[in-house]
This record gives structure tokens, sequence and C-alpha cells, in this order.
């Protein structure tokens, strides 16, 4: 290969970048360790009939090696696991050793990155909570748009619209169950009092067709969400990919682990060191370098190549993610009432709470996951076993459970580095993390006060079931290499670009500045499209 | 081999039924018997004494999963129920037998829910004159 664009990773944020380039007529060479999952079984059966029809359920939905089992254990609970059908999208690498101190990172090899997990929450970030950035809404709305048209965002103009603004592209929302409907109708009926509180609640705003485009199918709410939509209504990246895969322009290789980059002499990327399949080193020449590996990966690459330079100790600090934490409550109004398999899995209602200032904005997601297995939430209620199966029989249509994120801000002792493993192989990244100060009082008051939120709701949030996730849970990393109008060396000017090396651009989650509570996938692509438009098609 | 020569099946069986399944479970025994296999036996005395519990029929295993429910809740018995759990929800039959709700709203769920509490109750006071001695003064062996 001689020069022209090289996209590191296949996350959402690398197939927007890439799309808007190759739909422009530039061409784009992508390396990618790109691992693939199995292919959809039975892609228009529901889940009962799936588990029918399967001919060992026991090793789809537990895995041949009962990976998917969560048994009781002395760490914590978790209220649901990731099947073993996606196993592969949080598979580890050998080239890639790691070390983590207050923190819990997930990183993915797979074709499409992290966001093949997702839960499809699309949720603009507003002017406040870019007040941070180097660049204000204007620039990031029109890219939502074009997103959301590309790729398929579902929402309504509803009180949602308050905190964050409206995009074209909408599509009609996805159809809400009986729970969804009973907890829409009490807030209808509560909104004076739920607003003295700060809180807004509407249809969620997700990537998920409504309708069918293409190969992709309209939601049919087969109930198979967590196991990978098999009609593809869900977005995730690899459905861009395989999109792209094929089109004059795009050059996609998979089966290859980038290890660093090469600058010359003047300060420029010259190529990428990688290596394929057998372990063999490759050297791939290029004229501009984007790196879209996720924040983990992209800073390890950015650290590797410093150090192979001979920069010495370099860390990058202001590493960020959304502390979670899951309440699982129960909607009275549900109690004894058969649960609807048919539905759509995630979120069908999102709802924010605005405590003052846009980063103390809170974002909340109502998650029911009827479908999902139910032996890690049966083990969590405070009843025997059989006990325990009764009482969810009973409760089961009622049970939600409400995902809440929290903002959070660049500080620099929560940093990535890099240290030599002692074993001869690659160095290893470090990753330390430590919650602000003050965060224990802030996520209890928070907790108390959705608690009285659902109430006003007509659900029951018990207080000893909440969970605080750790840091690194909601796989939300941001803030190694940020975007500032002006900054150090190691950081980026505000159209993405590396300050230390003049063809190298960032376009995943290292180059977001803060981090607002709503989910960043959706404002990751945008973000790319703009750094596509902005810095290379201008 | 019978089910009283095969303590391992007699146990999945009864774990089935304390989970409200009654009818066969011989298409999930391999994969029970593999995970039991896994789990080992215990050492501490009330361990072993709740899983003696589960071998002598639904009314010890309700008994030992009550004691289990409060005070050992990542023990061996509550484990091999949450193995068992999963192994019938793999199936929409075993599932729709584990699951039941009679759909009759909130006013016909309250009565069961209150009913099936006082039956957790009998049976954790049945459970503490064995297993609180076992606990506390058993020991390992």
């Amino acid at each position: 290969m001689s020069g022209g664009v090289l996209v590191i990773g296949s996350g959402a944020s690398g197939v927007a970048f890439a799309a808007r380039l190759v739909a422009a007529g530039r061409p784009v060479t992508m390396l990618d360790v790109g691992r693939r999952g199995p292919r959809p079984a039975f892609p228009d059966a529901d889940l009962p009939e799936l588990k029918r029809r399967l001919d060992d359920p026991f090793a789809y939905f537990i895995g041949p090696a009962d990976e998917a089992l969560i048994l009781p254990e002395e760490e914590g609970e978790e209220y649901y696991g990731f099947p073993p059908e996606k196993g592969h999208v949080f598979a580890g690498h050998e080239g890639l050793p790691w070390k983590a101190r207050g923190f819990a990172p997930l990183f993915s090899f797979a074709a499409g990155g992290l966001a093949e997990a997702w839960t499809g929450g699309s949720y603009p970030f507003n002017e406040g909570e870019l007040a941070g950035w180097p660049f204000g809404l204007d620039q990031l709305l029109p890219r939502y748009s074009a997103v959301a048209r590309e790729i398929g965002i579902t929402g309504a103009a509803d009180d949602l619209a308050r905190i964050m603004p409206l995009h074209e592209g909408l599509l009609e929302p996805v159809e809400l169950d009986q729970h969804g409907l009973r907890l829409l109708a009490a807030y209808e009926r509560k909104k004076e009092a739920l607003a003295g509180l700060g809180f807004v609640m509407g249809r969620a705003r997700l990537a998920v067709l409504t309708e069918d485009r293409g190969e992709r199918r309209a939601c049919d709410r087969l109930g198979r969400c967590l196991w990978g939509c098999p009609r593809g209504a869900l977005y995730v990246p690899s459905l861009g990919l395989d999109a792209l895969i094929g089109r004059p322009g795009f050059d996609y290789r998979p089966g290859h682990f980038v290890e660093r980059f090469v600058p010359g002499p003047g300060g420029r990327v010259e190529r990428v060191i990688a290596r394929d399949q057998k372990g063999r080193e490759l050297a791939i020449d290029c004229d501009e370098l984007v790196l879209a590996a996720g924040t983990l990966a992209s800073s390890r690459i950015y650290l590797a190549s410093l150090r192979a330079e001979g920069a010495g100790a370099v860390e990058l600090g202001g590493l960020m993610d959304n502390r979670q934490f899951l309440m699982p409550f129960v909607n009275l109004g549900m109690l004894g009432r058969r649960y609807e398999a048919r539905s759509y899995q995630y979120h069908q209602l999102a709802m924010g709470l605005d405590l003052g200032g846009p980063m103390d904005y809170v974002h909340g997601l109502v998650t029911t996951l009827k479908t999902a297995m139910l032996h890690p939430v049966v083990q969590s209620l405070p009843f025997s076993m059989g006990i325990a199966t009764r009482f969810f029989g009973e409760m089961h249509a009622a049970l939600g459970l409400l995902n809440v994120n929290f903002s959070d801000s660049p500080r620099p002792e929560n940093r990535l580095a890099l240290e030599d493993a002692g074993d001869g192989g690659p160095a290893r990244l470090v990753i330390d993390y430590r919650p602000e100060p003050g965060e224990d009082e802030r996520v209890a008051r928070v907790a108390g006060r959705f608690r009285k939120i659902l109430r006003l709701l007509g659900a029951l949030a018990p207080k000893g079931m909440s969970h605080l996730r750790p840091m690194g849970a909601s796989v939300h990393y941001a803030g190694s290499l940020p975007m500032r109008a002006e900054g150090p060396e190691d950081s980026l000017d505000p159209e993405g670009r590396s300050r230390r090396f003049a063809n190298l651009w960032v376009v995943d989650g290292s180059g977001f500045p803060t981090l607002p509570a709503k989910n960043l996938t959706f404002s990751l692509m945008a973000n790319a499209r703009r750094v596509a438009e902005r810095s290379f098609l201008a | 081999m019978s089910a009283a020569g095969d303590p391992v099946a007699r146990e999945a069986r009864v774990l089935a039924r304390v989970l409200g399944h009654d009818g066969p479970i011989d298409f999930l025994l391999e994969r029970y018997r593999r995970l039991d296999a896994r789990e080992g036996r215990p050492r501490r005395r009330d361990r072993r004494l709740q899983l003696a519990f589960l071998r002598a029929g639904s009314l010890g295993a309700r008994i030992a999963s009550a004691w289990a429910a409060r005070w050992d809740r990542h023990g061996p018995l509550r484990r091999r129920e949450v193995i068992m759990l999963a192994l019938l929800e793999c199936r929409p039959e075993t599932m729709a037998r584990v699951e039941r709700c009679a759909d009759g709203g909130p006013l016909a769920a309250w009565p069961r829910l209150v009913l099936w509490g006082c039956a957790e109750v009998v049976c954790l006071l049945l459970a503490l004159p064995f297993f609180a001695p076992a606990r506390f003064f058993g020991g390992r062996s």
C-alpha cells in the first residue's frame, strides 16, 4: 500500500468516519482485528421458538463452557450478563496486556467494536454539556441529523427535548409495552410534581429501525435484542461496516493488530506497525492516520508509539467513564400480570434529572429485559430459591431496572501509562482511576431522588437492591487525548488533530474533553463525521 | 441407574421440583452432572447438611434453602439451585412451568405473595434448630 487515509478500528466512530469519506469518494483503508461472532440462528424465530428449535439450547444460552452462567459469588451481583453469542465482542488480545486500579476495563477486538453490545441509546449532547468543548452544538447538530438519517434513530418530540436537542431524521418510536405505557401515563398525571424534582421522561431515542430499510428490517419485537438482533433492526457498527465492504475506495483488512505508528523526521506519521493473525510484523504506509480503536486501545497505540521513539515515561491523564448504578424497581400496577416477551428489550423510556448545571445532569434508562436470563435476577431476591421463583413469576411483568449514568470530568490522576510486563512480551497498559471526592454522597442523593420519583410513578425501588457498578463497567471511556482550543502536546486541536503529529487524527472517545451523562456512542459517530467533513472534505 | 442409586439424579429431580418443575428432566441431566462435578463437595459441616437435606426430598430442600437464603447465599445448595434454574430456563416448556403467573393483576397477586412469605418464615423456623448448631459449632471435617 502507498499512502492514503488509514483508519484503525471498526467501531462506531471508525465506521462513521470511513463511511463519510467513502461516500465523498475518498479512498480509505481500515485495519482491524475484526473478530466476528456467529450468524444469528433462525432469524425469524422469537425467543421461545428459538429455544425450541436450537439443537443445544444450553450451549446457546449458558455457553459451551458455561461462561454465561451467573452463580452466587462473594464479589457482588450483576443482574444480567453478556450472552455467549456476544463472547467475541469482549474477548481480549494477547497484544494488549493490562493492569488496572479502581477500574474494570472492557476491550473489544470485534468487527464493530464495543458498540456491538450497546443498547442503542442515542442521546445528543446539548449546548450546556458542550461548554467545556472547543466547539458548539452548531457543529454537532447537523451531524446528529445525518447519522440519524443514515443508521435510523427513533424518538419523539416530547419532554426529553428540553434536555437534548431535537435533530432531523427521527423515526417513529418503538412500540411501548404495558410496563412502559403505565409509567408514561403516571408521568403525564404527575408531571407538575415531577418537574419540581427536576425530572423529565420521554420515549427512548434508539438506533432501532421502525421501518424496513434495505436489508435491515423493522423491529418485529422478537425479544432477542440481548443476543443480537437477527433482523438488523438495532444498528451495530458491523452493519455499517458490512455496508462499506465492497464499495469502491474502501479497503477493509481484518486480522491486523496495530502495535504502534512510526513518525518520520518532520513529526508526521509515516507508517503503522501491525501484526497479522500469524504474528508476522507488517509495516503499512499512510499519508494520514486516524485512530478509532476506542479510548483505551487508541491510547495504548499512542503511548507505544511515543515509547518506541524514546519519549520516556509518558502518561495520558483525564481518563473518564460514566459511573452507573442500577436500581431495580417494581411497577406495582403490573404485579400479577403476564409479561410481554415480544417487546424491544433494552429501554423504551428515558429520563433525565436536572440537578443544577449541565454536568450535574443525570441520565436514566428504564430497562425491562423481559427475555433476559432469569437466574441472575431470581438469586438476588431475599428468599429461598423456590419461593423466589414463585415471587418472580408474579413480579416479572412488573420488574424494571433503572440504569443511571453520571457525568465525569477529566482529572490528571485518572491516567493511562505503559510499563514493562517483565515477561519480554508487549508493554502493559496501566489504568488508574479514582472517583471524584464526594461521589458516594452524590450517588446517595441521586438514588434517594429517583426512589421518590419512582414512587410518584407508581413503582417501588427496594433500598438494599440498588447496585453501584464498578468504574469501567459502562464502557463509555473517554478523555485521554482531549480536544482543546489550546492544550499540551498530547492533546488534540478542535478538529481532532494531534498537536504532536500533524497527520494524526483521533476520532474515538479519547478526544472528548468532558463526558456528559448521556450515552456517548451517538456523539462519537456525529463527531467522527464532523472531523471527516471539516478536516478531510472541506 | 435407579434414582436411589444415583444421588446426583435424585438431587437434580428434587431441585427441579422445588423450582416448580415436576416433569422429566432427562434432557438436562448430563449438563447438570457436569456442573455438579465442577462444584465439588463442601468441607463445612453445615454445608454438607444442606446437601443432605436436599437429597432427603422437597421438604428438606425447602427448609435448607430458606436457611441458605439468609445465612449462606453463596453456599453449595444455592449454587446448585441457580444451576438448575439456569438449565430449566433454556427450554420454553420447562420455563413456563417454573415461571407461572395467574395473570389476575395486583389484587390477586398480593394474597399469593403473602402466603409464600408465610411459607418462607415457616421453613426458616424449621431450619434453625438444624442449621444454626451445625453452622456455629459444626466446624469442618
